[in-house]
C-alpha cells in the first residue's frame, strides 16, 4: 500500500460550472475513495410553498436548474393538475413534449461540449456549443426566453406554436443533423477521444441496479428503464418510442446513449409535430388544491419524481422533487475508484451532475 | 476595440444559482458571442483574474468561499454581479437559507439585471467592468507612487534587524 | 479507428462565415416574443396594484395614495405574469433587455388621475366603482369579498348596487369579479382619504413613535377586519361599526402577515 494523500477538489475549478465539493484519496495518481460534499447551491425553496400561491410557484420551482428548467415546470404543473383534477387539452400535451424534447437536445449538446473541455478537446466544445445555438434561437422564438422559458402553467401553457412556426422548427431541426452527425462522429470515432473514453468508469448492470442509478447512466450499463415508457404524462404512446440502450457500461456508453438521446429526439419532434391536434391550450383552474399527486418525468438527466399535496387552501402543504442526479451521486462514488486522478473531472461529467438540482 | 486596452481575464464562480446565468456566462465564450475577440480569458485561478463575475446568491456555506476567492485577487479588480439572484436574492430572497445578494459579502462594482441574464447583457456588464478596472488601475497608478515611497524605512530596518 | 476526424468540420469553418455576432459593434435584433422589460402606459393605469399582488417576484410596488407604480429592475423575473393580470392592459413586455449599471435601478412613474369617462352601457355608481352590467351574471363573488359590505348584489332581481359612503376603493371586488365587469374609474377622492383631508392634519397612530411593534396609521384605517383574518396567532381585534383597532401584544409574534394583508397599507412592523 502507497502512501495516501487527500487532494480536495472544488467547489470553485474550471472544470463544472458549478461548486461540489470531493475529498479525493489518492494513492500515487490512482483515486481510492471519493468523498462528496454538498450544500453550497441549498436555498431552501421547498418551504417557499408557504409563501407563495400554487400558481406562483411555477416560476420558482422553474428556476431550481437552469438546464433542466422546462422539465421542473411540467413535472410540477402535472403533479398539481393531478392533485385537482384537471385534464388538460391535448394540444398543450403535445407543445409541451415538443418543448421538453428541444430542451433535451440542447442539454445534451451542453453536455458533449462540457465533456469535450474536460478532456481539453476545446475546439470540439466551441462546435456543439455553436450548434445549441441553433436550438437556442428555435426555443427564444416560440418561448422569449433562452434559459428559462416560464411557458408552463397549471391547466396547460401560456404560448401557442403556429403551424408555419412549426415547419421552421421541425425544417431547421432536420437541417442540422448532418452538422450533429458530423461532431458526434468525432465523439465517438475519433482515436484520441476514444482512449479517453472506452474503458473509464464502468458500472456493471448489477452495480446500476444495486445503486438505483436513473437516466442515460443506466440505460448505459444495459438497463431498460425510461420514463417515457411509463406514459404517465405527455403522449409517448402515441410516438412508439423505444429507449437507446448500450451494454458497455462505460464512458463511452454513456456518450453513446445521449449522442443516440439527440438523434431520436429529433424525431420525436418530427412525428409529434405531424400529429399535433388543433384547439385550446390551456383550461382554467381556480379554487383551492386538495388531495396530493406524484408524477415521475424523464429529465435529460434521468428519472425525476415530483410530489404535491394540498391542504385546502391556496397555498399548497408540501412540494417535494426529487431529482436524478441526486440518485446518481452513489454511481458516481462507486465509479470513482480506482480511476487516474487525469479522469476525475471527465468521469464526473459523465452522469451529468446538476447540482443546483441536486440541493434545490 | 478601442475601448480595450489590456485583455482582461475573467474568474465565474458560481454561488446559489439554478445554472442558468452561469451557462450564459459560458456562452459567451462561444463562437457567437466571442468575447475572446476582447482578449478575455476564462481562467480558473484567481491569482490570474481581473474581473470576478458572480452568479447566483450567497448562503450560508458559499460566503466563506466567495470571500476567499475575493481575497485571492490581485489589485486592481472589479467584481460584476451576474442576474437578479446575485444583485438581490432575487426570486428566493424569502428563502431560509439565503442572506441576499453578493453585495452582502463583498462590494460591487456592476449589477447585470435579467433572469437568466443574456450573453449580451453580461457582455455590457464587463465592459463597463472595464472601464472601472481602468479608473482603478488610474488611481493605483498616481495614488500608488506616494505609497512605494513610504514602505522603504520599515524594509531597511527589516533587513537590519535580521 | 480514424484520426483527425474533426478535420473535416475544421476546414469547413475555414472558408465558411465565422458564426460570431459581432455584438455589441452590431446591434442584436430581437425576436418578436423576447422577453426584456416591462414597461407601461401611465395614461391607462387605474393604480388597482393586481399586478404588484400577482408578481411572484414582489418586484412591483403600487402606492395607491401618492399614485406611483415603481419596479425594481433588479428583481424582475421576466415572466410576463402582470401583463397577463393587467385589467386595462396598459403594461407591456419589451424586447430590449434593462442595462446593467452601478446601481441597483428602480423605476418609479408618477400616474396622472383620470378623467371620468361617460361610457354607454355602464352603471355608474358615482363613487368610483363602476360595474358593465351587460357582462354580469350576479354571482355576488364581489359583494362576498368586500372588507366593508359596500356591494349589495341580488341574483333573483338582477340587482348590483355600491355603496359609495361605505367604498374605499380598496380594489378587492375588481379581482374576484369572474366576468372582469367591474372596474375603478378613481376619479372621486374615495371616502377614506376625504375622512383625512377634513379631520386630522397629522397621521395618528395606534402607539406612540419610538415604541417597536405592530403599529396602524388609524387615520387611513378602514376597518376591514382583513388582518385578524389573516393573523395567524389571533392577536388582532377589530370592530367595524365601534371603529376599534386592538393589538394583543402577547400573542403577537411581528410575523408580518397582516402588514401584507392590508389593503390600505396602513400596518407596518417598526
Amino acid at each position: 500500500m502507497g502512501k495516501r494523500t487527500i487532494i480536495p477538489f472544488g467547489p470553485q475549478h474550471p472544470v463544472l460550472p458549478e461548486p461540489i465539493h470531493l475529498d479525493l484519496v489518492i494513492e500515487d495518481e490512482t483515486v481510492v475513495e471519493a468523498i462528496p460534499s454538498i450544500g453550497f447551491i441549498h436555498r431552501g425553496l421547498e418551504k417557499l410553498v408557504e409563501k407563495k400561491e400554487y400558481t406562483e410557484m411555477v416560476y420558482v420551482i422553474e428556476r431550481i436548474c437552469g438546464i433542466c428548467s422546462f422539465g421542473h415546470g411540467w413535472g410540477y404543473c402535472a403533479a398539481v393538475e393531478g392533485a385537482m383534477d384537471v385534464k388538460i387539452p391535448e394540444r398543450a400535451e403535445y407543445l409541451r413534449t415538443i418543448w421538453h424534447e428541444m430542451s433535451r437536445i440542447h442539454s445534451h449538446l451542453l453536455w458533449l461540449g462540457l465533456l469535450a473541455d474536460a478532456f481539453g478537446f476545446e475546439s470540439l466544445f466551441m462546435h456543439c456549443w455553436r450548434v445549441r445555438e441553433t436550438v437556442l434561437d428555435l426555443l427564444e422564438k416560440t418561448t422569449g426566453g433562452r434559459v428559462i422559458f416560464s411557458v408552463c402553467k397549471v391547466g396547460g401553457v401560456r404560448k401557442d406554436i403556429d403551424n408555419e412556426t412549426m415547419k421552421e422548427i421541425v425544417d431547421t431541426l432536420n437541417g442540422l443533423k448532418k452538422e450533429i452527425k458530423e461532431l458526434t462522429d468525432v465523439f465517438l470515432e475519433d482515436r484520441s477521444v476514444k482512449n479517453r473514453l472506452c474503458g473509464v468508469g464502468v458500472l456493471s448492470k448489477e452495480e446500476a441496479i444495486e445503486l438505483g442509478t436513473v437516466g442515460p447512466m443506466a440505460r448505459a450499463s444495459g438497463l431498460r428503464q425510461d420514463m417515457r415508457l411509463e406514459d404517465s404524462h405527455g403522449i409517448y404512446e402515441q410516438l412508439d418510442f423505444e429507449p437507446v440502450i448500450a451494454e458497455e457500461g462505460d464512458s463511452y456508453a454513456r456518450c453513446k446513449v445521449r449522442i443516440g438521446e439527440i438523434f431520436q429526439s429529433i424525431e420525436l419532434i418530427e412525428k409529434a409535430a405531424f400529429k399535433i391536434p388543433d384547439g385550446p391550450i390551456s383550461v382554467e383552474v381556480k379554487g383551492n388544491v386538495e388531495g396530493e399527486c406524484v408524477t415521475r418525468l424523464e429529465q435529460p438527466r434521468g428519472e425525476a419524481y415530483y410530489y404535491a399535496k394540498g391542504a385546502g387552501t391556496k397555498f399548497l402543504e408540501r412540494m417535494r422533487v426529487r431529482t436524478p442526479t441526486n440518485q446518481n451521486i452513489p454511481a458516481l462514488v462507486k465509479t470513482l475508484q480506482g480511476c487516474d486522478l487525469a479522469d476525475v473531472p471527465m468521469l464526473v461529467l459523465t452522469i451529468d451532475p446538476c447540482i443546483s438540482c441536486t440541493e434545490r | 476595440m478601442s475601448y480595450v486596452t489590456k485583455s482582461p481575464w475573467v474568474i465565474h464562480y458560481d454561488g446559489s444559482s439554478c445554472n442558468g446565468c452561469d451557462i450564459e456566462v459560458l456562452a459567451c465564450l462561444t463562437p457567437m458571442y466571442d468575447v475572446e475577440r476582447f482578449g478575455i480569458i476564462n481562467t480558473g485561478n484567481p491569482k490570474h483574474a481581473d474581473v470576478f463575475l458572480v452568479t447566483g446568491s450567497v448562503n450560508e456555506q458559499n460566503k466563506a468561499v466567495v470571500k476567499q476567492i475575493y481575497d485571492q485577487m490581485p489589485d486592481p479588480k472589479v467584481v460584476v454581479a451576474v442576474g437578479i439572484c446575485a444583485n438581490n436574492g432575487g426570486i428566493f430572497k424569502e428563502c431560509y437559507n439565503i442572506l441576499g445578494g453578493v453585495d452582502t459579502v463583498i462590494p460591487v462594482d456592476v449589477y447585470v439585471p435579467g433572469c437568466a441574464a443574456r450573453p449580451e447583457a453580461i457582455i455590457d456588464g464587463v465592459v463597463k467592468g472595464l472601464g472601472v478596472l481602468q479608473e482603478k488601475r488610474n488611481a493605483m497608478e498616481s495614488g500608488g507612487s506616494a505609497a512605494i515611497s513610504a514602505p522603504e524605512p520599515t524594509a531597511n530596518t527589516e533587513k537590519e534587524e535580521a | 479507428m480514424a484520426t483527425f476526424k474533426i478535420g473535416k468540420v475544421v476546414l469547413k469553418s475555414l472558408f465558411k462565415k465565422p458564426a460570431t455576432l459581432m455584438y455589441p459593434v452590431v446591434p442584436r435584433q430581437w425576436q418578436e416574443r423576447t422577453r426584456g422589460h416591462i414597461g407601461i402606459d401611465e395614461s391607462s393605469c387605474i393604480v388597482c396594484g393586481i399586478c404588484a399582488k400577482k408578481c411572484p417576484a414582489n418586484a412591483i410596488t403600487v402606492n395607491r395614495n401618492k399614485r406611483t407604480w415603481s419596479i425594481e429592475r433588479m428583481q424582475c423575473i421576466q415572466c410576463n405574469c402582470c401583463v397577463e393580470v393587467c385589467p386595462k392592459t396598459c403594461l407591456t413586455m419589451e424586447n430590449q433587455y434593462t442595462e446593467p449599471g452601478g446601481e441597483k435601478v428602480v423605476d418609479t412613474f408618477e400616474i396622472p388621475k383620470q378623467e371620468k369617462v361617460a361610457d354607454g352601457g355602464k352603471d355608474s355608481a358615482g363613487g368610483g366603482l363602476t360595474c358593465n352590467l351587460e357582462d354580469c351574471v350576479y354571482c355576488g363573488l364581489c359583494a362576498k369579498n368586500c372588507p366593508c359590505d359596500a356591494l349589495t348584489v341580488d341574483r333573483k332581481e338582477k340587482v348590483w348596487k355600491v355603496d359609495e359612503s361605505a367604498c374605499v376603493s380598496c380594489g378587492a371586488c375588481v379581482e374576484k369579479c369572474p366576468k372582469k365587469c367591474l372596474s375603478l374609474d378613481g376619479g372621486e377622492v374615495p371616502a377614506a382619504d376625504k375622512k383625512q383631508a377634513d379631520g386630522a392634519t397629522e397621521p395618528a397612530y395606534s402607539r406612540p413613535e419610538g415604541e417597536d411593534g405592530l403599529r396602524c396609521k388609524l387615520s387611513d384605517c378602514i376597518y376591514c377586519g382583513l388582518c385578524a383574518k389573516t393573523c395567524p396567532c389571533d392577536a388582532l381585534e377589530i370592530d367595524r361599526k365601534a371603529k376599534t383597532w386592538k393589538l394583543n401584544e402577547d400573542a403577537c409574534v411581528n410575523c408580518g402577515a397582516c402588514v401584507n394583508a392590508c389593503p390600505k397599507e396602513c400596518l407596518e412592523l417598526v
